[in-house]
């Protein structure tokens, strides 16, 4: 309807301001009058059963309120774990009963005045168990082994062509095994949750990514009407799909607050957060690439290891990712799921797609060297404008100008592809590697209202959540463009049950979603304005809505005259306009009601909201493309690697926010590097649970880890995919870019590092060749 | 953290009798708290009197003293690193300091705290596991656990826990010594014979008796000084405990013999490691890499290594390396 000058500038953030000022408030910076605190107490066996709980000397410590266990807890309906049609990130609800289903659990949680006599008493809560077996590792024998394409059968065994019989024909094959360890969410913000009772009714604080998710899974286990639950989460540190779902510390918090009668803040501690929510599951990949001589990729074999636990089958989709990714003719890819004993594992950002490229794109690098070809090159090859799988053709696949590109401004024809022939100065080892990584064209629903007020101002309660990545900046900008305004002059509420729906924002959809809900309430507001128009006899409404646009504080014609909006208002005696707007998913209408649980995904639509993810388009399939290009340096004597460079072109269609955009590719980057050279859960399989619970021992980069990183966008429109011509970003920057690290590792060393994340160690003997 | 009473000393006597009077059987002096806090809030730790150190006066200092470089305990990491007497003086104290944890914590720890840090072991800080450290004779989770960050030199059946300070590595090259304080009075101790290896005791780290406390830090200034290095290899860049490091010291007659030469190694043992063999082989040689390299293999004769942690004996010699190195080039 306007011309887009606010959308694709690089306007400051919306909330920059605020945020260096501290302005925001998050999850655990909330405060309630009498507020009291709730801290947990975690098992500290692998699995088994509680035989005594002794909890008088906690109850004896001064300013406690409660000691909550299993003996004492109100009974609750069960909470049913998000791909299985609830909202919760696990069926498991601790303190139901004395089950202890893996270490870490809680199982009691003390209620006091203050934190520290919460945390005091917490401490001397003691337990025995009786142990039984527990298995935590891929490997143990313990972990009970799952088809996934028997046991979830939206997830079928992914065949194409003639699957991996022509395998055996193949003149060359790579065939190799890669690991990727479990990873544990480590934002700043522990999560937190304030929970209040008033009258029945139910008021939730917390950091979360779906605050409708929690509402509805809330209602569901209190067995309350969903219209008494309202969750509020106007910011949270660090989402990346950690709060995609209900987790029980927020149920424990309510169920708390109603037992002391009073406000509860439950803020679970570091080392409890390893073992309460989502982490990235560790997983296994065989992959085998079979080729010409000349490196044309004749088929791929992927097979999958998932860690999940034992109480939930959480799916992985990897092979589904990898059978799309080329040009490749013969495909067949299965996955294993592992149960083991640890809370179900979940979403961290690419949480399919970073293991999985991370195994195809190491597999390709060793192609490339076998075959003696550019690996930028065997990529370019096997670019493909039509989706193997389906058949279908991509919306849009800027794959090879994100190569090129990349490959140019790199410098990438300077690469001597001889293995440890490029030196610093220093003597060291220098390694230039390249990897490629997709994430599919998601979006979800989204309900919006917009209220345009006489003072030139807007304010929009829309579905979303702000943890960092921007939506309030995209929000404004395409509210901006709708209205006619400075996006400055633009209130945004976003992740509030209270103003408007909230399904996950997730999967990078956040923005597909929210514009088109936008835009829908600005059309019917301009009709609104011209309604008003016409009945005042101005000029404009003689012109057809369609061709009228807000712009300027005015209702603009075709000839760019027109009353200004204020005058229009005073003269219906109004001080405002307002209008919904909705968005689903195309495919996805809110008719449909969520049962097809063969349909894949469809529990992650399953919400309070009705959202249902899609989209699904008959004629086409859409995905987010990057090519990364790393230099890394490895010391001659020291063989510590060292990211030195680093380079990315995205093809995420029409770039929005270049402003935040590439905020969030810089931060998919630095996660790529923590990725390939740092994090990683470690575990003791005699105690199970997981051991670097802490912020010392689970490694992050720190910022001398991170050299100058470059991004760059194609920043080519996709029609197909949105009206506004996006595609999605977040996740897809994370993708590949390890892989790009570990190629590079190889080419400066010679050591091929299968296993993430690469240690010194790895590096320490000298390499085979 | 349990509840506790806490008290600020006004000056070393006050800190000596409170300790010394207190009903509690194992009070604790507190300077920056960085070590002691963490370990409280984690429960290893339960002290029913903390006895805060810093206001006690005349105790932050750094100062030259008959070719000693003299630095009161309660001096700040950063500012030991940061003071002119040590960058230019000695390299290798102020290069220890400042590649350890991060500037908001050597704003906050002091010198003396800062010796007596204790090991990081996972199963030490963690209550529930077993650590004979921590409880005596409950035995060791460490041992057929995760144990990459181990020590591989003067470990014992009972504990293989790393000293995993840096500073201490660069006081055991130089011979440093300790000026301590307590009920008896005042006395001096080297660093050698502060740190003691786990053994039978593993809960026993240091010889200081029960009162005493540190006051200064004493560093002769040997030719070595000047021309010395620290070199800490970590898997992060900065803010992580090293898994070798090496302190150096070095100083060339005019033929470019070894007239003195230094080396501690760092992160490798139960407690810092003086390589006094290697140094013996090296003194009066003309240094190169393969002398360096043999003269370092007796040093882990003794050494007792896991499957994740045996890759640090030899990351611990290029380490040595890469310090002499460095220390070649301040030669000149
Ligand atoms: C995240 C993190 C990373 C770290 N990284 C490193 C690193 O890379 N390298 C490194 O070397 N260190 C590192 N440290 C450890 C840090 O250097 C020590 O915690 C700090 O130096 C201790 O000094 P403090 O003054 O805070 O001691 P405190 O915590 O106050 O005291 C420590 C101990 O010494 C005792 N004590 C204090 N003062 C005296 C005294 N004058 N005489 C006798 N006893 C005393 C206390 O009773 C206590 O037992 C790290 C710490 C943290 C938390
Ligand atoms: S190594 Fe020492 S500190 Fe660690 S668990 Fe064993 S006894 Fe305890």
């Amino acid at each position: 309807m306007n011309a887009m000058a606010w959308i694709g500038s690089d306007h400051v953030r919306h909330d920059g301001a605020d945020k260096v000022r501290g302005e925001p408030i998050y999850g655990a910076d909330r405060t309630a009058a009498a507020m009291a605190y709730a801290v947990p107490v975690s098992a500290t066996v692998g699995r088994g059963r509680i035989t005594t709980l002794e909890t008088a000397k906690a109850e004896r410590v001064r300013g406690v309120l409660a000691v909550l266990t299993h003996e004492n807890l109100d009974r609750l309906h069960p909470s049913e774990f998000s791909f299985g049609l609830g909202s919760a990130s696990e069926s498991f609800q601790p303190l139901r009963d004395n089950t202890v289903a893996y270490r870490g659990q809680p199982i009691a949680i003390v209620v006091a005045e203050t934190l520290e006599a919460a945390a005091e008493a917490a401490a001397l809560v003691t337990a025995r168990y009786d142990v039984e077996p527990f298995a935590v590792e891929l490997d143990d024998p313990g972990g009970e082994r799952v088809d996934q394409a028997e046991a979830v059968p939206a997830f079928p065994v992914v065949e194409i062509g003639e699957g991996d019989r022509p395998l055996d024909q193949a003149p060359v094959v790579v065939d190799a095994t890669y690991h990727s360890p479990a990873q544990h969410h480590n934002a700043l913000e522990l999560l937190s949750t304030l929970a209040e009772w008033h009258e029945g009714a139910l008021l939730i604080h917390e950091g979360t990514q779906a605050a409708g998710r929690v509402r509805h899974a809330l209602a569901k286990q209190f067995g309350i009407p969903m219209e008494l639950v309202q969750v509020v989460s106007p910011t949270l540190g660090g989402g990346f799909g950690q709060r995609t779902g209900q987790t029980y510390s927020t149920t424990l918090a309510a169920l708390a607050a109603r037992r002391v009668d009073r406000p509860v803040m439950l803020i679970v501690p570091r080392s409890a957060v390893f073992h309460s929510v989502h982490f990235r599951a560790a997983t296994r990949h065989r992959i085998r690439l079979g080729a010409r001589d000349d490196g044309t990729i004749t088929s791929l074999v992927h097979d999958a290891f998932a860690q999940t636990s034992r109480h939930d089958l959480m799916p992985f989709w990897g092979p589904q990712v990898s059978g799309s990714m080329y040009g490749i003719p013969n495909f067949r890819g299965t996955t294993t799921l592992v149960r083991l004993d640890t809370q179900t594992p979940g979403y961290m950002r690419a949480p399919m797609e970073m293991a999985t490229m991370f195994a195809l794109e190491s597999a390709l690098d060793e192609l490339a060297e076998r075959v003696g070809v550019d690996p930028v090159e065997l990529r370019r090859r096997h670019d493909t404008a039509t989706d193997p799988a389906t058949g279908k053709p991509f919306s849009s696949r800027r794959l090879k100008q994100c190569l090129d590109r990349g490959a140019e401004r790199f410098g990438w024809s300077d690469r001597d592809p001889a293995i440890g022939s490029m030196r610093g100065d220093d003597g060291s080892l220098i390694g230039w590697g390249v990897a490629t990584g997709c994430y599919p064209g998601l979006a979800s629903a989204a309900g919006a209202h917009v209220r345009l007020c006489d003072d030139g101002t807007a304010e929009v309660a829309i579905s979303g959540h702000e943890m960092g990545q921007g939506i309030r900046t995209v929000i404004a900008l395409a509210a901006a463009d709708s209205l006619g305004l400075s996006p400055n002059n633009i209130r945004v509420t976003v992740g509030d049950t209270r103003v408007a729906p909230q399904p996950e924002t997730g999967a990078s959809w956040g923005t597909a979603s929210a514009l088109p809900a936008i835009r829908e309430a600005a059309i019917r507001i301009r009709a609104h304005l011209h309604q008003i128009a016409a009945t005042h006899g101005e000029p404009v409404a003689n012109v057809d809505v369609s061709e009228c646009r807000l712009a300027e504080g005015r209702l603009l014609g075709p000839d760019n005259s027109g009353p200004p909006i204020t005058g229009l208002l005073m003269a219906a005696g109004v001080p405002s306009v307002e209008a919904p707007g909705q968005y689903f998913a195309p495919g996805r209408s809110p008719t449909e009601a969520p049962d097809s649980a063969t349909a894949p995904m469809s529990a992650v639509m399953a919400d309070v909201d009705n959202a249902r993810v899609g989209p699904v388009f008959p004629d086409f399939v859409t995905c987010s493309y990057v090519a990364h290009f790393v230099e890394v340096r490895v010391g001659p004597r020291i063989r510590r690697p060292r990211v030195t460079r680093m380079l990315s072109v995205i093809d995420c269609g029409r770039v929005i926010s270049r402003r935040t955009a590439t905020s969030q590719a810089l931060g998919g980057l630095v996660w790529g590097i923590s990725t390939a050279l740092r994090e990683e859960s470690t575990v003791d399989p005699r105690f199970g649970g997981f051991l670097n619970t802490n912020l010392c021992d689970y490694l992050v980069p720190v910022n001398a880890d991170v050299p100058t990183l470059d991004v760059d966008f194609i920043d080519e429109p996709d029609p197909s995919f949105s009206a506004f011509g996006l595609k999605n970003l977040g996740e897809v920057v994370h993708v590949g870019a390890a892989a790009a690290i570990t190629n590079a590792v190889y080419h400066a060393t010679g050591v091929r590092v299968r296993r993430l994340p690469v240690r010194i160690e790895d590096l320490m003997t000298e390499p085979a060749r | 953290m349990r509840a506790f009473t806490y008290t600020r000393a006004r000056s070393t006597a006050e800190a000596v009798s409170t300790f010394a009077t207190s009903p509690d059987d194992q009070p604790h002096y507190l300077s920056g708290g960085t070590t002691l806090v963490d370990l409280m809030k984690l429960d290893v730790e339960a002290p029913g009197l903390v006895i805060d150190l810093t206001d006690v006066p005349d105790l932050d200092f750094v100062r030259e003293e008959q070719g000693d470089l003299v630095i009161g305990a309660l001096t700040r990491m950063n500012d030991v690193a940061n003071h002119s007497l040590v960058s230019t003086n000695c390299p290798v104290l102020a290069e220890s300091l400042l590649s350890a944890a991060s500037q908001q914590l050597r704003n906050m720890a002091r010198i003396g705290g800062n010796l007596l840090q204790r090991t990081r072991c996972g199963y030490f800080r963690s209550v529930e596991f077993s650590c004979n450290k921590r409880q005596p004779g409950s035995g060791c989770s460490a041992m057929e656990g995760v144990n990459r960050h181990h020590a591989v030199l003067g470990t014992s059946d009972r504990c293989i826990a790393v000293y995993p300070g840096d500073l201490a590595v660069a006081l055991t090259a130089f011979d440093a010594s300790l000026s301590v304080i307590g009920p008896d009075g005042t006395r001096s101790i080297s660093i050698h014979d502060l740190f003691v290896p786990p053994g039978d005791t593993p809960h026993r780290e240091t010889t200081l008796e029960p009162g005493e406390f540190i006051t200064a830090v004493r560093v002769p200034m040997t030719p070595a000084a000047q021309s010395s290095s620290y070199q800490k290899v970590s898997d992060r860049s900065s803010y992580s405990f090293a898994l070798a490091s090496a302190a150096v010291g070095l100083h060339l007659d005019a033929g470019g013999t070894a007239s003195e030469i230094r080396i501690a190694l760092g992160s490798l043992g139960t407690v810092p490691w003086r390589a006094r063999e290697a140094e013996q082989a090296l003194t009066g040689t003309q240094l190169d890499e393969a002398s360096i390299r043999r003269a370092l293999e007796p040093e882990f004769r003794s050494a007792r290594t896991t499957p994740q942690n045996h890759f640090r004996v030899r990351l611990a010699v290029e380490t040595v390396l890469e310090a002499v190195a460095t220390a070649q080039q301040r030669m000149g």
